[in-house]
C-alpha cells in the first residue's frame, strides 16, 4: 500500500492502479476503481445539497463516486495508508467537496445532526473489535451515535453480510476465517475462536474471541429499530454488497419470483437445479433467511431539509 | 432519485394510460445494465410482472444510448398498427431527475430465453419440436413487423453507396484487409449492380434481434431493447441475426456454431431454409438479392464485433458455399 501511494504521488493514482493493481489483482482493482459501487444511491433522495459521511471509506471508491452528486462528503478511514491514497486521489482529481479524515469510526469528532446520509459499507460487523464490551451492545451504541450525527429525515446505508447466508451451510468461511462460526450460538463461536489457530483473512491475525457479529434479516431490523431508526428497508444485493449490481426488495416475494423466473436465466444443469430450489425458497418465504448479502436503508424520523 | 420517480409516476398516473387503478405502493427491482446504465423494474402493489421499466443513464455513454432508445421506441411505436403495438414496450415519458436522464416504458409480460437453452446439436425430439414452434412464432412476428414497416423503393446508386459500399469502406478502415477479402469485396461491389432499379422493400430493422431480446408469454412473442433500431434498412438482416446467434453445442465456439447453422446439412438447415423462404416470399425478395444481403449482414456484424470477421471468411472463401443455394 505504501508503494502504491508513493507511485501514485509520482505517476498519478489512475496510472498506478492500471499498471500495478489491475493485472495482479483484478478483483481488488474493481473494488477500488469500480464505477458501480455506489449504484444503491439511486434508492435515496440525494441532492446537490446533501452532506454524506462515508465510514470505513477504504480506498474511497464510494466517496469519490458520490462527491459529484452531493454538497459535501466526509470520508473517514482508520488505516492511515488508505486515507493517504484517498487524499492523493482527491488532490490529483481537484475535488473540493471531499474531506478525508483518519479516525477511529467509533469516536467521531463530528457535529451532531449534520449529515443527510451515513454509509457503512462492510463496517458494522467489525464494530465489536473496537472495544471489549458485548459486540451487540457496541453495535447498538455505534448506530445510536450515527443516529445523532444524522439530521432529521437523514438515512443510514448499510452493506453487510447475512449471518445465515446459504454458503455458510456448505462451509463458506466467516470473517474469523473459520467455518460455521456465524451459524453457531455466539458463546460456542467464542469458545471455538479461543481454541482455533486460524487467522482472519481480513485482519491477518487470530481473533481470540468471537466479536464479528453479523445478523439475520429480522435481527438487523430489530437492531436498527432499537437504535432509533425507522423505515427500515432491506434488499438482497447481488453478487455482493461491494459490487451492487442487482438490488432485490426482500419484502416482496413476487419480485423475487419474477427475478428468478424471467431475469436470472440459468444456462447450466447445476444452475437450473439451484434456480429451482431458489424459487421454492422464495415461495416458502425463506429467501430473506438465506441470501448472502444485504443492502439496508434506514431513516431517522423527521423532515429532511435537503 | 427513485423517490422522485415514484412521485412522478403517481402524479402522472392518469396520463400514463395504464388502464388499472392508481397503485397504493410501487416496488422496485434495480438491475445494472450495460454501458453504465441501470434498469428499474417497477411493480404495482403485489403484481407479478412489472408494469413499467425505467432505464437510467448514469454516465454520458448510457445517457446517449437511452435517449436514442426512447426516440427509436417512440418512432417504432407510432409506426406500428395496433395489433403489433402490444408486442413491444410503449414509451411513457423521458425526464432528467437529479442530473440523471431516464425514460420509462411499459413492462412486458414474458420470459426471455438463452441461446444456451437451445443447443441445436443436443436437442431432444421434444426439444426440437418446442424450439421449431417457438422459432416459427418469432419469424411470423418478424414478417408481420417488417410487412408493417416496409417501404418499397427502387434501388439507386445512392442506395448502393449507403448499404453496400459504405460498410465495405468502414470494414477497410477498421481491419487490415486480406487478399481474399479484397477480392470478395470487389465481386460483391460488382454484384451490387444487380440491385440497381430493382424494387426492394426497406424495413425497420431491430438490429439486435437475438433470443435475449425476445420474450414469450403464453403464445405471444414480444420484443424489447430497441436502441439499435434502423429506420428504412435492408430486409433480412434481423432474420440472419436471429439464426446466426444460436448455439450449436456447449463446446462449439462461435465459428463452430455458425458452421453448423449455415455451412452444414443437418436438421436445423431444413428448418432454417423453410423459414428463410417464408420470409423472403412474404416480402417479395428473390434469392440473388438475399445472397447480397447475407454478405452485407456479415460485413456489418464484423464491424460491430471482430470475431464475425472469421464467419465472413468462412463463408465467402468456402468454395462450396452459396447463400442462395442453401436458402432457396
Amino acid at each position: 500500500m505504501r508503494k502504491i501511494n508513493r507511485f501514485a504521488k509520482e505517476k498519478g493514482w489512475k496510472e498506478v492502479l492500471e499498471e500495478r493493481l489491475e493485472p495482479k489483482n483484478p478483483v481488488l482493482y474493481e473494488y477500488v476503481a469500480g464505477k458501480r459501487r455506489a449504484n444503491w444511491h439511486l434508492l435515496l433522495p440525494l441532492t446537490s445539497e446533501s452532506r454524506v459521511l462515508d465510514l470505513g471509506a477504504g480506498w474511497g471508491s464510494i466517496s469519490f463516486l458520490l462527491a459529484p452528486k452531493c454538497k459535501e462528503v466526509v470520508a473517514v478511514e482508520g488505516i492511515y495508508e488508505r486515507a493517504e491514497f484517498c487524499e492523493i486521489k482527491r488532490t490529483q482529481e481537484g475535488i473540493q467537496n471531499l474531506q478525508v479524515i483518519v479516525a477511529d469510526v467509533t469516536e467521531l469528532p463530528l457535529p451532531k445532526g449534520y449529515f443527510d446520509l451515513i454509509i457503512l459499507n462492510g463496517i458494522l460487523e467489525w464494530v465489536g473489535l473496537f472495544g471489549k464490551e458485548d459486540p451487540l451492545a457496541m453495535q447498538r451504541k455505534f448506530l445510536r451515535n450515527l443516529w445523532e450525527l444524522l439530521g432529521p429525515g437523514g438515512y443510514v446505508y448499510i452493506g453487510v453480510e447475512n449471518r445465515y447466508q446459504y454458503n455458510s451451510f456448505f462451509g463458506g468461511r466467516d470473517h474469523t476465517g473459520l467455518q460455521f462460526t456465524n451459524l453457531m450460538p455466539r458463546r460456542i463461536a467464542n469458545l471455538y475462536c479461543k481454541f482455533s489457530m486460524q487467522n482472519s483473512p481480513r485482519t491477518y491475525n487470530r481473533l481470540a474471541s468471537y466479536r464479528v457479529y453479523t445478523h439475520s434479516y429480522w435481527d438487523y431490523k430489530n437492531l436498527l429499530h432499537a437504535s432509533g431508526f425507522s423505515n427500515v428497508e432491506i434488499f438482497a444485493v447481488l453478487p455482493g454488497y461491494n459490487n451492487p449490481s442487482i438490488l432485490l426488495p426482500l419484502d416482496n416475494s413476487n419480485i423475487l419470483s419474477y427475478y428468478l423466473t424471467c431475469l436470472r436465466l440459468f444456462a447450466t444443469f447445476l444452475g437450473k437445479f439451484l434456480g429451482y430450489w431458489a424459487r421454492i425458497l422464495v415461495k416458502l418465504g425463506l429467501a430473506k433467511l438465506l441470501v448472502p448479502d444485504f443492502s439496508i436503508i434506514a431513516q431517522k424520523e423527521g423532515l429532511n431539509d435537503t | 432519485m427513485i423517490h422522485r420517480l415514484k412521485e412522478l409516476i403517481i402524479e402522472k398516473w392518469e396520463t400514463l394510460d395504464i388502464s388499472s387503478k392508481r397503485p397504493s405502493s410501487l416496488n422496485i427491482l434495480q438491475m445494472e445494465n450495460h454501458e453504465g446504465g441501470v434498469l428499474l423494474f417497477i411493480f404495482k402493489d403485489r403484481d407479478k410482472f412489472p408494469f413499467a421499466i425505467a432505464k437510467i443513464g448514469l454516465n454520458e455513454k448510457s445517457k446517449t444510448l437511452y435517449e436514442k432508445e426512447f426516440y427509436n421506441l417512440s418512432l417504432v411505436w407510432n409506426s406500428l398498427p395496433i395489433y403489433l403495438r402490444k408486442t413491444i414496450p410503449r414509451p411513457l415519458f423521458e425526464k432528467t431527475i437529479n442530473g440523471y436522464y431516464l425514460f420509462l416504458e411499459t413492462g412486458l409480460k414474458g420470459k426471455r430465453r438463452l441461446a444456451e437453452d437451445f443447443k441445436l446439436k443436443s436437442l431432444s425430439w421434444w426439444g426440437k419440436k418446442r424450439f421449431k414452434e417457438f422459432l416459427k412464432k418469432v419469424v411470423k412476428w418478424l414478417i408481420e413487423f417488417h410487412k408493417a414497416t416496409k417501404k418499397e423503393v427502387e434501388f439507386t446508386e445512392s442506395h448502393i453507396e449507403e448499404f453496400i459500399l459504405k460498410p465495405i469502406e468502414d470494414f477497410k478502415r477498421i481491419y487490415a484487409v486480406k487478399q481474399e477479402e479484397e477480392t470478395f469485396f470487389k465481386v460483391l461491389s460488382e454484384k451490387a449492380g444487380l440491385l440497381l432499379e430493382r424494387k426492394i422493400p426497406l424495413v425497420f430493422s431491430h438490429n439486435d434481434f437475438w433470443l435475449g431480446n425476445i420474450l414469450k408469454f403464453k403464445e405471444e412473442i414480444m420484443v424489447t431493447d430497441w436502441e439499435l433500431l434502423q429506420k428504412d434498412d435492408l430486409p433480412l438482416i434481423d432474420l440472419l441475426m436471429l439464426f446466426s446467434t444460436l448455439i450449436a453445442s456447449k463446446d462449439d465456439d462461435n465459428p463452430g456454431s455458425f458452421k453448423y447453422i449455415y455451412l452444414e446439412e443437418n436438421w436445423f438447415s431444413k428448418l432454417r431454409r423453410n423459414l428463410e423462404n417464408e420470409y423472403l416470399g412474404s416480402l417479395g425478395i428473390d434469392s440473388e438479392i438475399a445472397e447480397i444481403l447475407f454478405y452485407i449482414f456479415l460485413i456489418r456484424m464484423s464491424i460491430r464485433v471482430p470475431f464475425w470477421r472469421n464467419r465472413l471468411l468462412s463463408t465467402h472463401i468456402s468454395k462450396n458455399f452459396s447463400f442462395s443455394d442453401t436458402s432457396i
